[in-house]
């Protein structure tokens, strides 16, 4: 029997080579991503298509949604394989998603920046714990010559760079992008998960996530604020309206 | 022991098909940007049309299978 962290493949666990706690987490992980890869567009599609400013900023919105949806795409085909059938996330309702973060709606172009800009570096964070994780197929999707950490990449440059020419309008411009900040600041920081949880030391204990919940968020908030500032914007109270700490 | 979901290999063909159109369309439209506005317009409204079918999310119209979609549901 391979250890807790060994690296397991399809066949290991169709052969009972692992641990059925470690399926439960694996399969849950996967369910959480392909929510979380589906999500974002369900937050934006039907407002930022037609309303971004530009043009280029609505083909922007459409090809950024395809890499989503492709993103769930393979999330979903290792859930597949593994017995789970996460078709149902594409239907469900926003408010039952499995993240607070997307669970409303989108509606200014500010929140789309902002959302690209922090919480799609989030996504970068969650991402990175399945760099070389103990489920073969899932490292493979983030891993050289996946395209998707280079996608999410671009994502988070695009909104870095609109949230920053935003907020270098100054004036009420500036406001309506500081109160987005203020909005995604805290829901980004809660998406880490609480400092407590027992599931992520399990996720830990196998090998499906490197870092402890409280570390990838020092490490975020370490790489976000000095961003924020740069922007002429105040950080956020990093304390105020969180659900998780 | 375990099997791959029914539902595994259409929706991940669909989901393929769709991206690859999306794509196609965004580039389209980006050279419309360019050359022919009108292109643009068009291929943003097949942005949405494409994409509009995603977010309904209206699986068992997308693909057939024997068990049908969605019966072995992980939540």
């Amino acid at each position: 029997m391979p250890g807790a962290t060994d690296q397991f493949d399809l066949k290991d666990v169709r052969a009972g080579k692992a641990d059925p706690e470690y399926v439960d987490l694996l399969r849950r992980v996967l369910a959480i991503q392909s929510d979380c890869e589906i999500g974002g567009p369900h937050l934006y599609v039907d407002t930022m298509l037609p309303e971004a400013p530009l043009k280029m900023d609505r083909l922007v919105v459409a090809r950024t949604s395809a890499e989503e949806i492709d993103h769930f795409r393979k999330f979903a085909a290792i859930g597949g394989d593994l017995g789970v059938d996460v078709s149902y996330i594409l239907s469900r309702n926003n408010p039952e998603r499995y993240l607070e973060a997307f669970r409303g709606t989108i509606t200014t172009w500010e929140d789309f920046a902002v959302f690209g800009f922090l919480i799609d570096r989030v996504g970068r964070y969650q991402l990175e714990e399945f760099m070389g994780c103990s489920y073969a197929p899932l490292a493979a999707v983030v891993e050289h010559p996946s395209r998707v950490m280079d996608e999410e990449a671009g994502h988070i440059d695009y909104g870095t760079t609109r949230t920053a020419e935003l907020a270098a309008m100054g004036g009420e411009q500036r406001e309506r992008i500081q109160r987005s900040v203020d909005f995604w600041y805290v829901t980004g920081l809660d998406m880490f998960g609480s400092a407590t949880s027992k599931r992520a030391e399990r996720y830990r204990h196998y090998g499906l996530k490197r870092r402890t919940n409280e570390e990838a968020r020092r490490q975020y908030i370490a790489e976000v604020d000095p961003l924020i500032r740069q922007m002429g914007l105040v950080v956020p109270d990093p304390n105020k309206g969180r659900k998780f700490v | 022991m375990f099997d791959a979901t029914p539902i595994r290999e259409p929706l991940d063909e669909f989901l393929r098909e769709v991206v690859r159109a999306l794509h196609a369309a965004v580039n389209r439209g980006i050279q419309g940007l360019r050359s022919d506005p009108a292109e643009t317009d068009k291929t943003l409204a097949d942005c949405k049309e494409l994409l509009d079918v995603v977010m309904a999310g209206h699986v068992s119209e997308w693909i057939a299978t024997d068990e049908g979609p969605a019966k072995q549901a992980y939540r």
